[in-house]
């Protein structure tokens, strides 16, 4: 049985940041993907309809797009983001199952191991496009 | 007069026995007959041995919480007419689930209760009272604070969460619903302690709003409501305590 409240005045709080990250994290993201869909798949409608370009999404205009650094800024966030989110809701699941304190914390370093080699890979695809 | 299956899930109190169905044809004797008179008339006219709790039958006391028709429910406040039609029909019975069951419909109540402690269910007098404070009827505080407070501990919530199948130290939700209406009771001076043992990893965060506990309450508690109470609560404690506010 737990101790009595008076016994663990100096418990500390746990999990309140992954909890509270995963909403500002999803919040963001539904406002970050909005503007990346609209830029990248639609930014370029009035254009095509009136027949000034050809297609919705030309490779030349996503080059001189992340030449900007409001767009780089944008795609790094979402990036970081989407990789914040996707892994945290994973580490929840996990968590489902109720593993040993050891092995979630192994889950957990891993976890955050994947984002930072994938945020590496991502990053690597964005410089391509910047350098 | 109509007759029902009833179907009981039969479970000997022996370690290691397998559990089985048992069908007991149940005359309907009244409109107004509840699962729980449908049990009493098994045990009093079929089968002695079927065992299961049972107390007020008003639906005050929560001890004849099951699972009937695969839903939480207490068995003396649900209408075998509810269940079944005119030509009667089957009513499945089950004990109530994440916990131990002790024989046939009795369960072994010690892990709910134990995340119930947890908490510190009891109110804890804040400093400055030493006396009965009364709460406004029509103030918001008594108005937020008195459904939470309706809980009879019958344990169907805490069988219906599917966390708590999946995690047995998840705190549950009674626990939570408990926890919720101290901290937003202004007389109770434990509010900081409760928030910190209720904000852990198998406390308030795993839950996932799946309104399971809100619907099966027989009180009709907005338990989900109390655990999105306390999340917000502890987010404002949180941020006070990284910005100095309030101390």
């Amino acid at each position: 049985m737990a101790a009595p409240l008076t016994d663990n005045e100096e418990r500390v709080v746990i999990g309140f940041w992954p909890w509270f990250y995963q909403r500002v994290s999803g919040v963001m993201l539904i406002f970050l993907v909005g503007v990346h869909i609209w830029m990248t798949h639609f930014s370029g409608l009035g254009d095509v309809i009136k027949g000034e370009q050809e297609e919705l999404v030309l490779f030349e205009i996503v080059k001189q797009r992340l030449a900007q650094g409001l767009f780089i800024f944008v795609d790094f966030s979402l990036l970081g983001l989407v990789l914040y989110h996707g892994l945290n809701g994973m580490r929840n699941i996990f968590l489902e199952w109720d593993p040993a304190a050891r092995r979630a914390k192994g889950m957990t370093i891993g976890l955050w191991a994947l984002g930072v080699v994938t945020f590496a890979y991502g990053s690597w695809a964005l410089l391509a496009f910047i350098l | 007069m109509d007759n029902i299956t009833l179907s009981v899930r039969r479970q000997p109190p022996e370690e290691g026995a397998e559990g089985y169905w048992q069908e007991f044809e149940v005359p309907i004797f009244a409109d107004t007959m509840s699962v729980l008179d449908a049990m009493v008339w098994v045990q009093r006219n079929a089968d002695p041995s079927l065992a299961f709790r049972r107390a007020c039958r008003v639906q005050m006391c929560g001890t004849c919480g099951v699972v009937i028709n695969g839903r939480e429910g207490l068995a003396c406040g649900t209408l075998v007419r509810s269940l079944v039609g005119d030509n009667g029909g089957v009513v499945r019975i089950q004990p109530l689930r994440h916990l131990p069951v002790v024989r046939d419909l009795v369960v072994d109540p010690g892990l709910f209760f134990e995340q119930l402690q947890s908490v510190d269910p009891n109110f804890i007098p804040g400093e400055g009272v030493d006396g009965p404070v009364v709460l406004s009827p029509d103030s918001k505080e008594r108005r937020t604070v008195s459904p939470h407070r309706e809980c009879i501990y019958c344990g169907l919530c805490y069988s219906a969460c599917s966390v708590v199948g999946l995690d047995s130290g998840f705190l549950g939700p009674a626990a939570l619903n408990r926890a919720f209406a101290l901290v937003s009771d202004s007389r109770d001076g434990s509010g900081k302690q409760r928030l910190q043992a209720v904000a852990s990893e198998e406390g308030l965060w795993r839950c996932h709003t799946i309104f399971e506990c809100t619907a099966v309450c027989p009180k009709g508690i907005p338990i989900t409501r109390a655990i999105q109470g306390l999340k917000r609560n502890v987010v404002v404690d949180k941020f006070k305590g990284l910005f100095r506010l309030g101390r």
